[in-house]
């Protein structure tokens, strides 16, 4: 307890509360503009964290992680173009409602899901990590196989009517993801022989270029004919009442829930859990028929699962030593600078440590809404910007992402090709997201594949799954996805 | 008027050559650094220390880049083809200079660097769980022969540094594994968590990270902190090292050039240098940039029989 209360002295002190609030706002504006996501934001932050007392540091990591997971959802909403690949579902609903003008509504939603998705999985951290962490450990590659694959249904639930243009999109997605050098041999594949794709097509590049630059074509393309284009007269962010949230909680818990264990599972991330949720949503909300004209349903599973991925994410990597995405990895790279080994052994040697990231992340979360109300207001007056303008500006911020995820010139040739190509398809009526969906699984689920070919060796496929009910389980649910469906359609039409 | 003329030019050539020099003044605008690897790794963090404690000394920022992607072979690309005039620098480790240019077609090989110097060096170690059924290298070697095939080790990427000392080791013994690829050094050591994998063969760092321990060093030296056998001490002639260098472009001119190696040298035996890598369990190692360079044509070559050994590539 004396524990507890001296760790949040220490987060609750000035200075670590100060670089809390600045890393939440820092997180939250590069996480809004198109193309820098959670990333490129800790990556920013990392050199000053050097001269700091490790919980400070900590409080300013977990500030950017979680404000960069909110703030995508921002441009999302506002501009149709997600500032962070794992707001790309938020989109889908949001716009239309930002549309109709009630942008800053959609935000509230967007923000109120943020926030209590983050805080939900703040919870599961800390009561159940190390009990939780080794359920992380049950997934190998076949449980991780039928995980993703239960993924790539959401193809399906994002696709509406169009189906098979959906199925082709997925499947452009998933082979874009092969592009570059196979895990399993030493070769390069589909590269067409260009040294320059070797590195494989960088996931922010191309969803950057199918959201955001095919978005500023295609309003480009509308401005030579329409005098005026759709403007969006943003206001004021406006918080759901709790009465509107009526009908929605149970969505809101479902959606933190698949965000907090989509976390916990190393090698998937924030961008996964937005689509499943979402995915989740649109086949049970009484509300379906409504998505992607405005639902708020949808932004909610979209956003309080991504956000529920940053407790998740740590619950791994505090409770074993073992970085659940990438932001993690960065955050256990900064414990070891400072002298701490992340491990086993942390909750043990340093537990005042462990309870200051729990508070910290969960007065991040908090800390989300004064720093969503200024961002809102910052994107107000970007919005009154002359449209010409503002494409132009967001082009850049298109090119200047693309090329500083990875830092490499080829990324920004790959989103403006694949800006164009996405323009081209959009236009003949393929939806956007399962290319998004095909490329995030895709890598993993290549992975996934071959590493069980390789674990499973001689054994005969029944014996290998057999050992794993969490599989079992998992393939038996994607098989009801896939069913139900066929087989309600069946029934109402026999009805009619 | 042609004593004028000669004058005026001798004055303008002064002129010119104070200016030259002034112009010279090299650092005058901030240097870049490229890791070929992502931030925070254990390739990027050794890096971000001597660039803070080198940018003290030279006065003008060095700004690390980092350029992901193939294996650090895309950043080392960008290295080789900087312009050579010191303000593009590289921090490389051993795989992507030694091992990647024997695995595939790469715009630069060995003649494309000119060395500033080494930075750091250490062993690989071949790890295995703590809850592993065998305590040290002789047992461990005695279970694996009677189960050919049965145990498995995590890799990071094939024919790199994780992959070839293993197939080594296991040649050696006349051991059989199954080498499963992987992303990520922690998705593999949540895999040995759950004894899916056995063993992993990385930098020492991870020993200290993970709950595992080391079976065996690669290296015919032994290192203080790491209580374990090494290659001399069971008759394998060979070495795998880890070592990081700070590289340039080839044809860097000589008066920049030693400026460059005159700040790393400092730094690199420096006390500050030293505490700050071996807070990330690595060791410190300077190397002069002519042996070093020398060094590295032995090792590429070194490396390439090991390779055509291991994969017959």
């Amino acid at each position: 307890m004396d524990m507890i209360l001296s760790a949040l002295a220490e987060v609750l002190s000035p200075f670590a509360l100060i670089m809390n609030l600045m890393g939440v706002m820092i997180g939250m504006i590069i996480g809004a503009l198109p193309g820098l996501g959670s990333v490129v934001a800790i990556s920013i932050c990392l050199p000053f964290t050097f001269g700091m007392e490790p919980l400070q540091a900590m409080a300013l990591l977990l500030g950017v992680y979680c404000g960069s997971n909110c703030g995508g959802s921002i441009a999302a909403v506002l501009i149709n173009t997600p500032g962070t690949p794992q707001a790309a579902a938020t989109s889908i609903d949001g716009f239309p409602m930002a549309r109709l003008g009630k942008g800053g509504k959609a935000i509230g939603w967007s923000l109120s899901a943020s926030i209590i998705g983050g805080l939900f999985s703040c919870v599961v951290l800390v009561v159940a990590a190390p009990t939780v962490a080794s359920f992380a450990l049950r997934f190998g590659p076949l449980e991780t196989f039928g995980l993703i694959l239960m993924g790539l249904t959401c193809i399906s639930s994002v696709s509406g009517k169009k189906q098979l243009q959906g199925l082709i999109a997925g499947l452009l997605g998933l082979l874009l993801a092969c592009v570059g050098m196979s895990p399993f041999t030493p070769d390069a594949r589909f590269t067409f022989g260009l040294y320059a794709l070797d590195g494989g097509m960088d996931t922010v590049a191309v969803i950057v270029g199918v959201f955001a630059i095919a978005e500023v074509i295609d309003r480009s393309e509308r401005m030579l004919h329409e005098k005026q284009g759709t403007v969006i007269n943003v206001n004021k962010l406006s918080m759901p009442k709790l009465s509107e949230y009526k009908g929605r909680i149970w969505n809101l818990i479902k959606s933190s829930i698949i965000g907090t264990i989509v976390g916990i599972l190393p090698g998937t991330g924030a961008t996964t859990a937005a689509f499943i949720a979402y995915g989740e949503a649109q086949r049970s909300s009484p509300r379906r028929d409504k998505f992607g004209t405005g639902e708020p349903d949808s932004i909610i599973a979209a956003e309080s699962s991504n956000n529920a991925v940053t407790g998740g994410a740590l619950v791994p990597s505090l409770a074993l030593g073992i970085p659940g995405d990438p932001v993690t990895a960065i955050m256990l790279a900064t414990f070891i600078l400072h002298g701490i080994t992340p491990g086993v052994r942390l909750m043990v040697d340093n537990p005042a440590v462990v309870y200051g990231i729990f508070i910290a992340l969960a007065v991040a979360n908090l800390l989300m809404y004064p720093c969503c109300c200024v961002t809102t207001r910052i994107f107000n007056y970007l919005l009154k910007t002359p449209e010409p303008i503002l494409m132009g500006l967001i082009t850049v911020l298109c090119v200047l992402g693309a090329y500083g995820s990875r830092g490499n010139f080829n990324d920004v040739a790959v989103t403006i090709g694949s800006g164009i190509a996405a323009y081209i398809l959009r236009r003949c009526g393929f939806p956007m997201p399962p290319i998004v969906i095909g490329l995030v699984l895709g890598q993993q689920f290549e992975m996934s594949i071959g590493q069980m070919l390789l674990y499973k060796a001689d054994m005969s496929w029944w014996t290998y799954i057999a050992q794993s009910p969490i599989a079992m389980c998992l393939f038996a649910v994607t098989a009801l996805i896939l069913i139900v469906p066929l087989v309600r359609h069946k029934m109402s039409s026999q009805a009619a | 008027m042609n004593k004028i003329f000669k004058k005026m030019g001798l004055t303008l050539a002064c002129v010119l050559m104070v200016t030259g020099s002034a112009f010279a003044a090299y650092p005058e605008r901030p240097i870049t650094m490229i890791v070929p690897f992502g931030a925070g790794g254990s390739n990027d963090l050794p890096a971000r220390v001597l660039a803070g404690l080198m940018e003290k000394k030279l006065g003008q920022p060095i700004v690390i880049q980092n350029v992901v992607g193939a294996g650090g072979t895309q950043g080392t690309t960008q290295i080789a083809q900087a312009k050579p005039d010191g303000y593009t620098i590289g921090f490389d480790p051993t795989g992507a200079l030694c091992l990647q240019p024997h695995m595939k077609k790469l715009p630069y090989g060995v003649d494309s660097f000119q060395f500033i110097g080494m930075a750091t060096q250490q062993p690989v170690v071949l790890m295995t769980s703590k809850k592993a059924s065998w305590k040290n290298l002789e047992e461990m070697v005695e279970i694996v022969k009677k189960a050919p095939g049965k145990y498995r080790v995590g890799i990071s990427g094939v024919g790199n540094m994780s992959h070839v000392p293993v197939i080594a080791l296991a040649k050696h013994y006349g051991l059989q594994f199954r080498y499963v690829p992987y992303r990520s050094t922690p998705e593999i050591m949540k895999e040995i968590a759950a004894d899916r994998l056995q063993f992993h063969a990385d930098m020492p760092v991870a020993l200290s990270q993970y709950d595992v321990y080391g079976l065996i060093q690669f290296s015919d030296k032994k290192v203080d902190n790491l209580p374990m056998p090494n290659s001399a001490d069971i008759g394998l002639n060979k070495n795998f090292i880890m070592w990081q260098a700070c590289i340039a472009p080839k044809g860097i001119p000589t008066d920049i050039l030693k400026i460059l190696v005159d700040t790393m040298r400092e730094v690199v035996n420096s006390k500050e240098y030293a505490d700050a890598i071996h807070r990330l369990s690595m060791n410190v190692w300077w190397m002069e940039p002519d042996e070093a360079q020398k060094f590295y044509e032995k090792e590429f070559v070194s490396y390439g029989e090991a390779l055509k050994d291991a994969i017959g590539k």
